[in-house]
């Protein structure tokens, strides 16, 4: 019997570790490629990340983002692979034949100077959605090549009998020809100037590699030393390596673990940078004049983790308490890419999961799982997991509208502060916006409170602890207020009576924040000795 | 064996009475709160134009005008005594509702289905260009009539319509008074320097969409006997000003006119409520 227990053990064992893992499906749009620069960058940015390196299994596909029509990368076409995350890759490319004509005024609006500003970028936004469940899990945005901006001066007199601008309003068609010999003249110049930064750009991007692109969003132990003695670090051990996707040359951020209150959080340390990876470990360095607090710490036998840097969700995420609750949500909204602002500060915090429902491409790998071709991958745990979603945010103008999806009511609705230049429909949603959703949504598990006195001179309380899941924005001023109870006509209310002012101090990590009172130290201090609950609330 | 039974009885009290007593007073609890949704916005163009406009004080009209629905989402979501039911994303939340049932959703987090809350009233709104009036109406769905209707010329200046959220609100505070007899109870009067009170505090605070400066109604109800029939009628005791609005429940309403007699009447312990006055300023 023991045999064939052992036997079946073995068995599995060996499946276990014979079945392959699911990768990335990388997704390049193809829509905004619009000229023999921009083409040229595009390709070569397509050939570097084709023959990547990766420690992980990935497939390109060319998409198009406006029909949502995605086709096998023609080098892909014989290799594809069942996948776990969609990487959405949107290029943005202003290298041009015609650059704008700025002119330059002085203060009595006479022409100083007359030139094409040139200054092409090529950017790229990223989105990775999780394919089992349809949660966004980052959203990043990466200048692959940036110019500074160069100046080619034009002597406007040989094209203009006048101010272009005055001529433009008066007769755009003679403002046309002249721009037209303008640009003939200057095309030489604009080709030589193009070609000499594309292929720097191209140089550039060669580097540029799936690894980069599909990064880890986990944080990782750093190994301390024990018996240390130096005064700063210029190495340290990493408890992960290529198993966990740790990569070369990608930088992290250390923090130590600490404690304030009653309440824990991660202080930030020293950076360092990826230099050699194992298969379970990683060697990292720190840049010059980095290293003391690290050393420090090490002296201090402290708790420290590694988090990628940039990456504010994984360092929210090591920063969340244990028992906070989260809410799957998403945000009304006609494409992708679309409402970025919001979306941003959604991913950022990890007791919210985003959930992406404009996205069906993600139909296309759900029913890859389901392929016959692909029986050697261990996929069965990525399936029947998709996420639904219990909260809906909509923008309209400077509205924001939260509806419970279960009941259909309308939980919140507040006005968002939005500036001039705000084009954007979701531009001014900050943390004080969604926290005041979160809290009418659940007040149990997302309202601010108070958790500990922090500084308390005589009968006087300066400084109180505050934890807000949503976050905590600088300078925020806020009310301290107790509660008491009337009677009106048989039916209990409470009422709130502001005890004091304060504002946010050193904020320790994104849900933890010390509050300084202001006005009513002391009848926050009676409120406390009497062991009354003391509540906090944003200032209007 | 007496005690045995006793003991059975005493379950099956606790079992099936005392739920029944929770479940009725949270029902009370829940049945106080109207559900209300709120739908669009209907122009009725003026057919008798004759000259051809530049078009764009229509488009500025237009623009300020479909804001008039989300006022009215504004000024429901959250108020005391309704829940505000969303219209506009019902597809969009039925299309998540009905996506959740699939399989692939098996082992996912789904939200609890049927537990869609049905409307009470509808509220609707309807916008004359020729006399510049907008109407805002509320439908009884359980009668299938209209409730209550209000007809107002919008407030408005060289540079188009004045602030129209809070023309809505005022308008609403009307309305909801009308409709369903919808009252803020003083609670106390404050700082009485000799026989003259200055200030009151009422029972209505952000919750119930009051804001500072808004003119405030002060009255009574006297009930009437006419033919055996009692009915109760508002005896005006004077007017105030919101000073302050102190939390979601309460505020500080300052006296303008009546003092006298609403410290009078305090004194004798009568019941005196406030309405917002529909007064754009």
């Amino acid at each position: 019997m023991r045999k064939i227990i052992l036997s079946l053990l073995f068995l599995f064992c060996y499946r276990e570790a014979w079945l392959q893992k699911a990768g990335e499906a990388i997704l390049l749009d193809t829509i905004n490629v619009h000229n023999l620069y921009s083409d040229s960058i595009y390709a070569s940015f397509i050939h570097s990340v084709t023959n990547s390196k990766s420690s992980r299994p990935f497939t390109l596909y060319l998409w198009n983002s406006r029909t949502h029509a995605i086709k096998l990368e023609p080098s892909f076409a014989s290799r594809e692979t069942p996948s776990s995350e969609a990487v959405f890759i949107k290029p943005l490319s202003t290298f041009m034949d015609r650059y704008p004509l700025i002119l330059r005024r002085d203060t009595a609006n006479r022409i100083i100077e007359a030139y094409l500003a040139t200054s092409p970028v090529f950017t790229l936004e990223i989105k990775g959605v999780e394919i089992a469940t349809s949660i966004l899990n980052f959203s990043s945005k990466h200048d692959l090549v940036s110019f500074p901006e160069e100046k080619i001066f034009i002597p406007y007199g040989k094209y203009f009998n006048g101010d272009p601008d005055v001529i433009k309003g008066r007769d755009n068609k003679s403002y046309d020809k002249s721009m037209n010999a303008l640009y003939k003249d200057y095309a030489n110049q604009i080709i030589a100037l193009n070609l000499r930064r594309m292929s720097y750009a191209i140089s550039t991007i060669k580097y540029y590699n799936v690894d980069i692109i599909c990064a880890d969003q986990e944080a990782v132990e750093v190994i301390s030393e024990p018996g240390f003695q130096d005064k700063s670090v210029k190495e340290v051990k990493i408890k992960a390596g290529s198993k966990q996707g740790i990569i070369p040359g990608r930088d992290y951020s250390c923090y130590a673990k600490r404690n304030v209150g009653s309440q824990t959080y991660y202080e930030h340390l020293d950076n360092i940078e990826i230099k050699s990876v194992e298969e379970s470990s990683s060697i990292a360095t720190t840049p010059a004049f980095n290293g003391r607090d690290l050393a420090k710490s090490f002296k201090a036998g402290d708790i420290i983790k590694a988090v990628p840097r940039y990456d504010k969700r994984a360092l929210n995420r090591l920063n969340m308490p244990a028992g906070q609750k989260t809410i799957n949500l998403s945000i009304r909204k006609d494409c992708l890419f679309c409402e970025n602002e919001a979306q941003q500060l959604i991913i950022n915090n990890p007791s919210l999961n985003l959930i992406e429902r404009n996205a069906p491409e993600l139909k296309y790998f759900s029913s890859l799982l389901k392929d016959e071709r692909f029986i050697d991958y261990s996929i069965d745990d990525l399936q029947g997991r998709q996420s639904g979603y219990r909260l809906l945010i909509t923008f309209e103008g400077n509205d924001v509208i939260a509806t419970d999806v279960q009941t259909n009511r309308i939980i919140s609705n507040s006005k968002i502060q939005k500036k001039l230049i705000d084009f954007s429909t979701t531009a001014g949603f900050n943390v004080d916006d969604l926290s005041l959703i979160l809290s009418s949504f659940d007040p149990d598990n997302f309202s601010i409170r108070v958790t500990d006195v922090l500084e308390q001179k005589k009968e006087k309380i300066n400084t109180v602890l505050m934890y807000n899941p949503a976050g905590f924005e600088r300078v925020t001023k806020f009310e301290i207020y107790k509660e008491e109870s009337v009677d009106v006509d048989g039916e209990k209310m409470k009422r709130k009576i502001i005890i004091g002012n304060g504002k946010i101090g050193k904020i320790f990590s994104s849900n933890l924040a010390e509050l300084n009172v202001k006005d009513g130290e002391a009848a926050v201090y009676q409120a406390y000795s009497r062991k009354e609950p003391v509540f906090v609330q944003y200032k209007n | 064996m007496e005690n045995k039974s006793k003991i059975i009885l005493f379950f099956l009290f606790v079992a099936f009475i005392l739920p029944g007593v929770f479940q009725d007073r949270l029902d009370a609890q829940t049945q106080t709160q109207s559900r209300i949704a709120i739908v669009g916005i209907d122009i009725i163009k003026d057919s008798s134009k004759f000259f051809i406009s530049s078009g764009m004080d229509d488009y500025n009209s237009a623009a300020v005008l479909y804001q008039v629905p989300n006022a009215c989402i504004e000024y429901f979501s959250n108020f005391k005594n309704f829940v505000a039911i969303d219209k506009k994303n019902l597809s969009l939340i039925n299309m998540e509702k009905e996506l959740q049932k699939s399989e692939e959703f098996i082992d996912g987090y789904i939200v609890d289905q049927g537990k869609d809350e049905g409307v009470d009233y509808l509220v609707k709104s309807l916008y004359y260009e020729k006399k510049k009036n907008l109407v805002i109406r509320i439908y009884d769905i359980a009668g299938g009539n209209v409730k209550c209707s209000k007809e107002q010329k919008l407030e408005s200046n060289i540079l188009g319509i004045k602030n129209i959220n809070n023309q809505v609100r005022l308008m609403l505070h009307e309305l909801v008074y009308e409709c369903f007899g919808i009252k803020f109870t003083v609670l106390k009067g404050n700082e009485p320097a000799g026989s003259r009170l200055k200030h009151l505090t009422v029972v209505m605070g952000r919750k119930s969409k009051v804001k500072e400066e808004d003119q405030v109604e002060i009255f009574e109800l006297v009930e009437e006997n006419i033919d055996g029939e009692v009915l109760k009628r508002k005896n005006i005791l004077g007017t105030g000003k919101v000073n302050e609005v102190v939390d979601e429940n309460f505020s500080n309403v300052k006296i303008e006119s009546g003092d006298k007699i609403i410290a009078d009447a305090l004194s004798k312990g009568k019941k005196l409520y406030c309405t917002i006055i529909n007064e754009y300023k």
